[in-house]
């Protein structure tokens, strides 16, 4: 969620003085780490992967589900974690996790491993000196770091990451499932007991009444939300002022309104009666009764629906620019497949949604343009990617299709300094928007030292795919991070979506797979991925041959629509699209994997392949089929503070081992 | 040069990972050769006029045109390169041919690719099939349905066979040996019998995950590392490659049989990109 930085934030008014400054110091900033960077080639994949978390306070007596606020202190308790074992080598605790299949004893090892690795791996390579790994130096790899906890936008959040990356092997793919396993019992082992760290995208009643713990009143003044209150922002200063400077710059609330999900008994039309229509507050309370708040929709007012969102971010280093810019491009396209099959939003300040996803709703929630530039500039900073960026030759200009803002000033400068045209445009069309927060006492920065400018602006534009150069002062090379998955429960589900990802990166750079279409159709697929089932009831549009082969006749147009179960299943058509799941099946077998490994692995593959073809629920389907099928509901699209607590009930049980056919198959095992 | 000279024949699929009709896209746990067929079927393959003295004048190579025969970009060190050879000589297991396959495989290699040294070499042996369930000794003259069936004469074939590719080792030209099909009593008898022990066995039991306890467990003792694959006891019969050769080679005079098959497969270390892989085919008129 950006970078921290320490400081005073400058007031909107007082702040836009420096917009420019910022900006071109910004781009000063960018050439020289592109000159410093340019000839870097890493030769090593090496990535990562963000869990982000929900802190759930369950009360059994009341049946009430609440979202915890005490994010300071558990972060406190963690960082003094991380800082106690900074020093331990885990990687006996991955070497005990593999050597057992039994989930009681799995369990038992992470309880030792997060409550004491040092003494826990004192023990283990006493009894086991095979697991000792013979290096003097702790190897900066996922396997043998403590894992790191970070703050996110929500007060009851908080956010994980393997603390080194994961590395290149397919045997380093194995470490994902345990590393993941591990930093949700490290932060189970910081929560009170009837606290529980839930990767669920949204909580189902945030902004409903009584939804947090402790108590809270939503009439605060940096918002200003009808529903959220200040009190789930965290408190770093950053957070509130950038809630604060959007709300200003657009000059009245942000407002996002997801369709409701008619139900039986919904009230046709649905004029919400949670919303409290005749407050008067703050000047901007009117904006609701003057149109934000749209007849037969959810209305949301605050940063907070959409930043209080969780969600799984991949980022991977490429062996070069060239490359980055390549991935980056390739990607593009799979952004709307993958948050498709990862839906798992169908619920928004307790009521059940027309839609599966949050994307729109974070795009609303960050969106700082004016009511003039809703007009000129098409999309929010946080939306999908609006220009391919690679110079590789199957980058045809007619992909670049939809309508972009560019600020001509860097645009100039860009070209002035030696980059290339399509880079320009790019990081231009990202230096476009307004720096959001400005902290006084880090204007003056050392251009040759600091991106401190560079990052203000490229770290909030959030895209579906972020371009990344190399950071100073790091061997770290060029990356790019896959922005668009919703979290899964259980750290299954999430290290099968990202080992797929990241396997079908490969795929794409071992057999030059070209998934080129026109952006315009990546955005229309954007809009039915997040659709309610759009598994079946959504095609989406789909390059006919993203093989390179020169003796395929050129299809007509070029694209078609599949459904997700043939993009990533296969078309089962002679010479049809073999899918998504088979190219990536093919490139596993092909690396010749051990038998242990490549079980595994597969594994993953098959939820993923059961996910597109419906044979396993998304998320989102799972859930709302939960809520429906409830005792308590009453078909009228309400998620009553029962259901609320009766789900969240279940999904803990699910995440300790419980199992669930309809959204595993047989894959967990 | 005469028609009538020509006895021999090297195909080379080239990359097959790269186009929509490729088999690789077959790949299953289901045993099939669907990679090597439509690889030779759709590959057009096209003779190579100039062989730069790589073969003689009794054999034709023939090549997939669109493949330019490259060398690897970068250092050897960088890639793994898994050779798996397949002997295919069923009735000519004579120690020479053996030892003249195995020349030819790291010839070719060198010619052809740039290759001088394979990270690992596995060996077919023709015959054996690891998972014996529901073969009985008259069900398929072609492979055998238990270690007992195999005679001793063929089961020094393997030993002496292996010398050879201990050799190569000696030569640097490979770092370690693997076999294929091999469960544990057929390496009962060979490991005992050779210098350098083979450092993974690869097996088809039919799509299952979980292997027999008897084969992990002698894994663990002998350190052997258990691998997958989904090739047929018989990779290419000699229906398939006569049709190939004729069809790249109108004037075929006779029907032919391959001999060896070699795959490669050549995958960065560090980056896990493929950066190709194929097949030799080397066939004889029969």
């Amino acid at each position: 969620m950006g970078l921290l930085v320490l400081g005073t934030p400058l007031d909107w008014p007082e702040s836009e003085k420096f917009h420019d400054y910022v900006r071109e110091n910004g781009i000063k900033q960018f050439l020289h780490m592109y000159d410093s960077f340019i000839s870097k080639k890493q030769d090593i994949l090496l990535w990562g992967d963000e869990i982000e978390y929900i802190v759930v306070s369950m009360n059994n007596d009341q049946k009430a589900a609440r979202v915890s606020l005490r994010q300071e202190q558990i972060l406190k308790a963690l960082g003094d974690y991380e800082e106690r074992f900074k020093h331990v080598d885990f990687s006996p605790i991955y070497a005990a996790l593999k050597n057992t299949n039994c989930s009681k004893q799995t369990d038992a090892i992470l309880n030792e491993a997060a409550a004491n690795p040092a003494k826990f791996v004192e023990r283990l390579v006493k009894e086991n000196p095979s697991f000792a790994s013979n290096n003097e130096d702790i190897p900066f790899r996922a396997q043998f770091t403590v894992p790191t906890f970070h703050p996110e936008y929500g007060r009851y959040m908080l956010e994980s990451t393997p603390g080194a990356p994961y590395g290149s092997l397919l045997k380093d793919f194995l470490y994902v499932e345990h590393n993941m396993l591990l930093r949700r019992k490290i932060i189970e082992n910081h929560l009170l007991s009837h606290e529980h760290p839930l990767t669920i995208t949204n909580f189902f009643r945030l902004g409903t009444t009584h939804f947090t713990d402790p108590e809270t009143k939503a009439n605060g003044h940096i918002s200003r939300s009808f529903f959220l209150p200040d009190d789930i922002i965290n408190t770093h200063v950053r957070f509130p002022t950038l809630t604060a400077n959007i709300r200003q710059r657009r000059q009245r609330k942000v407002a996002m309104n997801v369709p409701i999900f008619f139900d039986k008994n919904t009230p046709k039309p649905f004029r919400d009666p949670t919303v409290p229509w005749d407050r008067d507050l703050y000047p901007e309370d009117k904006n609701a009764k003057e149109g934000a708040a749209l007849e037969d929709h959810i209305y949301m007012d605050s940063m907070g629906f959409g930043m209080g969102c969780c969600c799984l971010q991949l980022t991977f280093q490429a062996k070069s620019c060239d490359e980055a810019r390549l991935l980056y491009d390739q990607l593009t396209p799979i952004t709307p497949l993958m948050l498709a099959i990862s839906a798992g939003t169908p619920a928004f300040r307790g009521y059940l949604a027309e839609q599966d996803c949050r994307w729109n709703v974070i795009a609303g929630a960050v969106d700082d343009r004016t009511k003039s530039e809703m007009e000129t500039v098409p999309k929010s900073r946080y939306d999908s990617v609006d220009l391919y960026i690679s110079n590789d030759p199957r980058n045809l200009p007619e992909y670049n299709d939809v309508p972009v803002v560019t600020n001509e000033g860097c645009y100039e400068q860009l070209i002035k300094g030696g980059i290339d045209e399509r880079l320009s445009r790019h990081m231009a069309h990202i230096f476009a928007r307004d720096p959001l927060v400005i902290f006084s006492d880090n204007i003056q920065q050392d251009n040759s030292t600091s991106n401190g400018h560079f990052e203000n602006l490229n770290s909030t534009n959030w895209q579906s795919m972020r371009f990344k150069p190399p950071p100073l002062n790091s061997s770290i090379g060029w990356r790019v991070e896959f922005r668009s998955m919703e979290i899964q429960f259980t750290e299954f589900e999430n290290a099968a979506y990202s080992v797929f990802v990241v396997m079908l990166s490969r795929a794409i750079l071992s057999f030059n797979l070209d998934f080129y279409m026109p952006i315009s159709l990546v955005d229309k697929n954007m809009v039915n991925a997040q659709a309610r089932d759009a598994i079946h009831r959504k095609k989406f549009w789909f390059r006919c041959n993203p093989f390179s082969d020169t003796e395929a006749p050129p299809e007509r147009g070029q694209f078609k629509q599949l459904t997700l179960d043939q993009i990533f299943n296969g078309e089962q058509t002679e010479d049809g699209f073999p899918g998504l799941v088979q190219i990536v099946r093919s490139y596993l077998y092909t690396c010749n994997p051990d038998a242990e490994t490549l079980c595994s692995l597969d594994r993953y593959l098959r939820l993923v392949s059961k996910r597109a073809s419906g044979e396993c629920l998304t998320e989102a389907s799972w859930i709302r089929n939960f809520i429906t099928t409830h005792p308590l509901y009453k078909q009228d699209s309400v998620v009553s503070p029962e259901i609320n607590f009766d789900l969240i009930k279940r999904i803990t049980s699910i995440i300790n081992g419980e199992s669930d056919e309809s959204l595993f198959g047989d894959c967990r095992c | 040069m005469g028609c009538s000279d020509v006895k021999q024949f090297l195909l080379c699929t080239g990359d097959v990972t790269k186009n929509l009709k490729s088999g690789i896209w077959n790949a299953s746990r289901s045993v099939s050769n669907l990679e090597l067929i439509k690889a030779l079927e759709n590959g057009s393959l096209q003779e190579l006029k100039n062989t730069r003295d790589m073969v003689d004048s009794q054999t034709k190579i023939f090549v997939a045109p669109n493949d330019s025969l490259q060398n690897l970009d970068g250092k050897a060190d960088d890639y793994e390169i898994i050779v798996k050879l397949f002997f295919l000589d069923g009735k000519n297991d004579s120690l020479n041919g053996r030892r003249e396959t195995t020349d030819q495989v790291f010839f070719y290699l060198s010619q052809l690719f740039g290759i001088h040294s394979v990270s690992t070499l596995v060996a077919s042996f023709p015959h054996i099939v690891f998972s014996k369930e529901g073969l009985n000794s008259s069900s398929n003259s072609r492979v055998y349905s238990s270690i007992d069936e195999v005679p001793q004469k063929e089961i020094q074939s393997w030993i002496d066979t292996w010398k050879i590719l201990e050799e190569k080792i000696h030569d640097g030209k490979v770092k370690t040996l693997g076999v294929s099909e091999f469960g544990v009593p057929e390496l009962e008898r060979l490991i005992p019998n050779v210098e350098i022990s083979p450092e993974s066995t690869q097996v088809n039991n039919g799509g299952e995950c979980k292997l027999p306890s008897e084969l992990t467990k002698y894994a663990e003792q002998k350190h052997l590392k258990i691998f997958f694959h989904s090739d047929p006891s018989i990779l290419i019969n000699e229906d398939e490659i006569t049709e190939v050769i004729r069809h790249a080679w109108p004037n075929l005079p006779a029907r032919a049989r391959a001999d060896w098959v070699v795959r490669y497969t050549i995958v960065s270390r560090n980056t896990s990109v493929i950066n190709r892989k194929g097949y030799l085919v080397k066939a004889s008129l029969l």
